[in-house]
């Protein structure tokens, strides 16, 4: 594929393999530490509030809230010319307020985000066997 | 314990012209500024005896040194984080390589083409690559490349916080724009700013509008650090080093994400540290520079550097309180990296310099102590000089 074309695709290293890998699964993966339980993003090998070199990778709701978002204008990658504007946001989880993902959101027009707007976790491939947790609004019905 | 405080100072001031296509090598730019800032102390290149840099300058160390023809390089370091860690960093490296006689002399610099990018490639642009490894395996994927747009998402929550107006982010601007008109080395000199041209300027990633960003710019400023001792003697009146400070937080593991909510920030940290090493308050402030790479980041460290309370960044730099001659804390008096020049805030020490001396063009009258912070949002080191 030309790079040109889209935009990079993520390359798993050691510390996040297994968070992709759940993407690709179509779940949402969070590491947890499994001495004092907090959760940490992004993936990293340590848990910086015990310490601690262990831990789990827990199943999230994938529910959460548009803590911010941005609508860009200006296309600073080849891909991004075809697409703007288009939408970036931070989602905070609803399991821990330090949870926050820079995603997109999809399905909802950019003139209707709204900061703390309920979302949940959808996949959406970006390239052949690559899926990306993005985000859709949750109706209020 | 020892402390750095006046035992240095700064005593050479250089740049190049800056410009938007400086059709000459990064190592020109930054020995034009090096000779300039040498000349400037009434020193030569060959008196200096330490290098300290940004990280991500393209200009070798040694290479330099060759170039200018020093004999004995005793000291090279440098300073990470470009805007954040760079701009004070390298200068505070200096002063402590200075202090505790590792050098003698030591020039901080920053040169590149950054506009152009001739020779090295333009800075700022989005790698076009295939695969994103690391952290930004978590952004760039999403379309999600550029500081610009990580300042967005922070600017937008703190006007969802706070109420913060883009006609805030508007007041930053036309300061520094102002300042610019009598700046005869400033890329937008001739080119004043209305509010109303703010408001209309184009979106870059909404709410962030074309004149809420810095320049990009070509060019090389340098400063000389001596020790107090020997800048006595030299051309100028010395600006010596009160107090630096360096700060990170543990909210940087996202890379670009900046909590609004988490009790400290870069800026607090340095702040914290700063102020009682200099043995001074905020109210002796009587000039303030700080790193103007977005609007609404000066306005956020206004408020993090303790200069406000948090939340009330946009009514503080509100009614002229910034602009010279009559805001009560004129601020990037020559125009800053947002209508000077972006030499990535090595500018705003020079101008520090030369308002200390007396001899700036925006002459802030009597002005003693001038404060200087490198980037809000990323890993900051700031420093109080006094004359
Ligand atoms: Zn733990």
């Amino acid at each position: 594929m030309d790079a040109r074309s889209n935009f990079p695709r993520p390359i798993p290293e050691f510390d996040a393999q297994e968070f992709w890998a759940g993407c690709n699964r179509g779940e949402l993966l969070m590491q947890r530490c499994t001495s004092c339980k907090k959760f940490r993003w992004l993936p990293q090998p340590m848990c910086p509030s015990c310490n601690s070199l262990e831990s789990e990778w827990v199943k999230v709701s994938g529910k959460g809230i548009v803590y911010s978002y941005t609508i860009i204008a200006h296309p600073v990658h080849p891909a991004a010319v075809s697409r703007v504007p288009y939408n970036v946001a931070q989602v905070q989880l609803d399991e821990d307020p330090q949870l926050i993902l820079i995603t997109n959101l999809v399905g909802v027009r950019n003139e209707d985000i709204r900061v703390g707007m309920r979302v949940q976790v959808t996949f959406e491939e970006h390239s052949p066997g690559v899926l990306l947790p993005k985000f859709e609004r949750v109706s209020k019905s | 314990m020892e402390t750095l405080k006046d035992k240095t100072a700064i005593v050479g001031i250089g740049h190049t012209e800056y410009s938007r296509d400086s059709r000459r090598s990064e190592m020109s730019l930054a020995v034009e500024a090096i000779r300039n800032a040498v000349a400037d102390a009434g020193l030569k290149p060959s008196d200096i005896d330490g290098i300290a840099k940004f990280s991500m300058d393209n200009n070798d160390h040694v290479f330099l040194a060759a170039n200018l023809g020093i004999p004995a390089l005793r000291f090279f370091a440098e300073a990470p984080w470009g805007g954040g860690g760079g701009p004070v960093g390298s200068v505070l490296l200096g002063a402590m390589a200075v202090a505790t006689g590792m050098a003698n002399c030591v020039v901080a610099f920053r040169a590149m083409n950054e506009r152009s990018g001739r020779g090295t490639g333009r800075f700022g642009l989005a790698a076009v690559r295939e695969g994103a490894p690391g952290a930004r395996g978590y952004l760039e994927p999403y379309g999600f490349f550029s500081p610009a747009q990580a300042v967005a998402l922070s600017a937008r929550r703190h006007m969802h916080l706070y109420g913060t107006k883009s006609e805030h982010f508007g007041a930053i601007a036309l300061a520094c724009r102002a300042h610019a008109q009598t700046n005869p080395n400033a890329v937008m000199r001739g080119r004043p700013l209305t509010l109303e041209d703010h408001q209309t300027s184009r979106m870059i990633a909404d709410p962030l509008r074309l004149h809420d960003c810095c320049l990009e710019t070509d060019g090389g400023a340098a400063v000389v650090i001596t020790s107090a001792e020997r800048a006595r003697d030299l051309r100028h009146k010395p600006t010596y080093i009160m107090a630096g400070a360096f700060g990170a937080t543990d909210r940087n593991t996202q890379a670009v994400v900046k909590f609004l909510e988490h009790p400290r920030s870069e800026s607090t940290v340095v702040a914290d540290d700063l102020f009682p090493r200099a043995g001074i308050a905020h109210k002796d402030i009587d000039i303030c520079f700080l790193y103007d790479h977005f609007t609404p980041l000066v306005l956020m460290a206004f408020e993090e550097l303790g200069f406000c309370k948090r939340g009330e960044g946009g009514p503080f730099v509100s009614d002229g309180k910034l602009r010279w001659p009559n805001g009560a804390l004129p601020f990037n008096t020559s125009g800053g990296n947002l209508s000077e020049g972006y030499i990535h805030g090595m500018q705003n020490t020079i101008e520090a310099v030369r308002q200390l001396r007396g001899d700036a063009i925006n002459q802030v009258k009597d002005a003693e102590i001038a404060f200087i912070a490198s980037g809000n949002a990323v890993p900051n080191t700031a420093m109080i000089v006094r004359r």
